[in-house]
């Protein structure tokens, strides 16, 4: 048979020359790949400052606009962001449509998609932290300012998310349903400490147990609050905006 | 020596009642998801072949680990225990998000009738390892030889691959899964025992 030997004598069996033929590939793959990240990035400045020049043009011909978000996605360009520029160049530019729906479609989204997390109910302060997760430094952030009024066009479409202020926070509200003042109290001592029990709420408003547990209780199957069985006194409710606080 | 940076656990992770199961069924399924998410990043991140239904690792190995000593356990901490706020799983979720991920695919239980000999959790899925297996042997120009268990496993050749140091009796799956996707055949020793592989 003309196969190899099985055994002991099949260890000698990576010759020196094939690692370093293996090594060779590698480091030849890598510089390859080194080259053309630059190049990427040589091309992806272009399209900025491409993108300063004309962004008037851009964001007035619907075609011109079309055309640059391909040629912004084909080189993994965020056009949203280009289209945004940088906190200098924004001050002169006059006001961008194009950006602020886009802007608002990427937040409806990130309402939908963190729905199951937080029953619909999400902080203008996590919202923004999520639209910033990948910021590039060259780009600037999204700002809550920019987020609101964002949501504002969104509003010309329908009614689906809604601002409200609960103490001091903001909250993008993607359910139908109205928050009555039992719940809005939650979700302000929430917004303070993370949590509430029901001990808490009788202690601090006077509220009876069974007002307090059917509130939170509500609040929990509409996935608003998430219950805490491991505290060493009572259940705990927590607002799911405290995650990523 | 392991040098690599230690695991980053999502913000969820010291989310106190992450490790309470939720009553709302919607809530519920995303606390889930994040948890299978969790474990297989978890299990991956530490290279955790087997891990106990308590949590902690049965068998992993160190991508530099090259003694034949696959029972080392790197920690006895369980990611079903966060000791910074003081929260665990209850043995009937933690059963529950296992069982989950075995019906999706995810992880085998190595005898389901006794859950304490752990359960294999496949970090990438049979069918990504064989692939990655053969794509590897491909790479090399190694195909059409036969290949020892031991020079794909623990071979210096390998040693900077994924599946080096894999679980024997997962990798031994992950062989078979090989012949049965026509990818490889089996060379047996005199007493039926799989010496090694060639691929076709």
């Amino acid at each position: 048979m003309g196969m190899k030997k099985l055994g002991l004598n099949s260890f000698n069996n990576i010759s020196q020359e094939q690692k370093q033929f293996q090594d060779l590939g590698q480091s030849f793959l890598q510089s390859q790949a080194n080259q053309l990240e630059t190049q990427i990035q040589v091309f992806q400045n272009a399209l900025i400052s491409f993108a300063k020049q004309h962004r008037e043009e851009i964001s007035s011909n619907a075609k011109f606009r079309i055309e640059f978000s391909n040629v912004c996605r084909s080189f993994n360009v965020d056009s949203l962001r280009v289209l945004k520029g940088d906190e200098e160049s924004r001050k002169g530019a006059s006001k961008n449509d194009t950006f602020y729906y886009g802007l608002g479609v990427r937040i409806f989204q990130i309402c939908q998609e963190t729905k199951d997390i937080n029953g619909g109910l999400l902080s203008v302060s996590e919202l923004t932290k999520v639209l910033n997760a990948d910021a590039d430094p060259v780009f600037g952030k999204f700002s809550r300012e920019d987020a609101m009024k964002s949501v504002e066009y969104l509003k010309q479409l329908g009614d689906e998310i809604q601002i409200v202020t609960i103490g001091k926070k903001e909250y993008l509200k993607t359910i139908p349903q109205s928050l009555n003042t039992d719940e809005v109290k939650v979700i302000e001592v929430c917004g303070l400490m993370g949590f509430v029990s029901i001990g808490l709420l009788r202690d601090n408003f006077g509220w009876k147990s069974y007002r307090a547990k059917s509130v939170v209780d509500d609040m929990v199957s509409n996935g608003i609050l998430w219950i805490d069985d491991q505290d060493e006194h009572e259940r705990l409710f927590w607002d799911p905006a405290w995650i990523n606080r | 020596m392991d040098n690599k940076p230690p695991f980053t656990y999502p913000a969820l992770y010291d989310f106190p009642p992450f490790f309470t199961k939720q009553p709302n069924s919607q809530t519920w399924q995303s606390q889930l998801s994040n948890w299978v998410k969790l474990l297989l990043a978890y299990c991956k991140h530490n290279r955790i072949w087997i891990l106990s239904p308590d949590g902690t690792p049965l068998t992993a190995t160190s991508n530099d680990d090259d003694s034949d000593n696959e029972e080392f356990v790197p920690s006895t901490e369980s990611i079903f225990n966060n000791e910074k706020i003081q929260r665990s799983i209850k043995p009937d979720m933690s059963l529950e998000i296992l069982n989950t991920m075995v019906s999706q695919g995810k992880a085998k239980w190595k005898d389901p009738k006794n859950h304490k000999m752990g359960i294999y959790i496949y970090w990438y899925s049979l069918e990504a390892w064989a692939d990655m297996i053969y794509d590897w042997i491909e790479n090399t120009g190694q195909q059409n030889s036969v290949l020892t268990i031991y020079e794909i496993r623990k071979g210096e050749l390998g040693h900077n691959q994924e599946f080096h140091n894999m679980d024997m009796d997962m990798f031994i799956s992950v062989l078979e899964l090989m012949v049965k996707k026509g990818q490889a055949q089996l060379i047996r020793d005199e007493d039926g025992s799989i010496a090694g592989i060639k691929v076709v």
